[in-house]
């Protein structure tokens, strides 16, 4: 299957792969998985406030899971929480232009971003009350 | 248990009868449990499956009908396949876990059953330390942590299986909470497995041997 320019792109120049300390308090961690392929995908941001400054990835799979998590990464540099919140997987499906059989992977990345502001909330929450 | 439409003898197997020796044609879609007469069990004892095997083999064998009509003769290669493709997926504890998962109607693999967190995190750990081993960068160090690892993945899926099969006994009722997380447990076999066939290609682009890494151990 041919990938699109853009999964190319994306798949040979991946933006922000990366960690960053999973223990800080103003990061949050997603960590999601496709059992049926194996994938597995991980995405961590930075806040500072309610605005997501830095973004980092490590995916484990195929070339569409990648794009889809380092295009993710790119678009909620810079976002509110709530902003990246608003991201579908469809506005990814169109941008990298995913077959059908590869929507799961956009789906994945849509998933991280909820999952790692959903554990920065939780993580903020945690603190509030331990003070 | 159904009788033979022929000569009103029990059957063992859907296919055909052992007495009067009649092949049917059973209405398609069964499962390898109904094929070879069987209740769905997570448990089977392999000696008694192929002991199970050897006799309803008899019964649908071609070598008995090369005398009878063409239709009969293919029918009778038919089910001998499908007879040998159900043993073989009751054979293999997954592949029976997921038959029972699947027709009891649990959530298929494709939704999005959740994997505990903690488990994806150790997927990432295997992972990385995967391509630090398969990196032309890697040194004697990395594969000695892959072997770690080999060896962690083959007591890991050992121990997740046993959890399965132990979930599906006695076999839950059709849609039970208990198959989501039988489904749970199938999708950590995935990765196993997966993590466990990069590990051996590992060892396979350095001329090691497996060591039966990616077999089940029932």
């Amino acid at each position: 299957m041919a990938y699109s320019e853009k999964v190319l792109d994306h798949y040979n120049s991946p933006r922000n792969v990366g960690a960053l300390d999973k223990n800080s308090a103003n990061v949050g961690t997603g960590v999601v998985g496709a059992p049926e392929c194996g994938d597995v995908m991980k995405l961590q941001i930075q806040v500072e406030g309610d605005r997501i400054v830095d973004a980092k990835f490590k995916t484990f799979g195929c070339g569409s899971a990648i794009a889809s998590s380092s295009l993710a990464t790119e678009w909620i540099k810079g976002k509110t929480l709530d902003e990246a919140m608003t991201i579908r997987n469809t506005q990814i499906v169109e941008e990298l232009s995913l077959p059908p059989v590869k929507i799961h992977c956009s789906v994945l990345a849509e998933d991280a971003i909820k999952s790692a502001v959903a554990d920065f909330k939780a993580k903020r929450e945690s603190l509030k009350e331990g003070k | 248990m159904s009788v033979c439409r022929a000569c009103q003898a029990p059957l063992e197997t859907p296919l055909g009868c052992s007495k009067c020796g009649a092949l049917f044609t059973p209405p398609p879609g069964l499962s390898p449990f109904e094929i070879m007469g069987l209740e769905r069990q997570a448990h089977v004892d392999s000696g008694a499956l192929q002991k199970r095997l050897t006799r309803l083999a008899r019964i649908v064998h071609p070598d008995f009908f090369s005398d009878s009509d063409q239709p009969t003769r293919q029918l009778a290669e038919r089910h001998s396949a499908e007879l040998n493709r159900a043993f073989e997926i009751l054979s293999d504890p997954v592949q029976r876990a997921e038959w029972i998962v699947h027709d009891l109607g649990a959530p298929s693999e494709r939704d999005s059953t959740p994997v505990p967190r903690a488990f994806l995190m150790q997927v990432l750990e295997w992972n990385e330390l995967l391509d630090a081993a398969q990196a032309p960068s890697a040194s004697a160090a990395d594969m000695e942590a892959v072997r770690g690892l080999s060896t962690q993945l083959d007591r890991d899926h050992s121990v997740v299986l046993q959890q399965l099969l132990a979930s599906l006994d006695p076999v839950p009722a059709r849609a039970a909470p208990a198959l989501r997380g039988a489904r749970e447990l199938l999708n950590q076999l995935r990765y196993l497995d997966r993590a466990r066939e990069r590990a051996a290609q590992c060892f396979a682009a350095r001329g090691l041997e497996t060591r039966g890494a990616a077999r089940h151990i029932d």
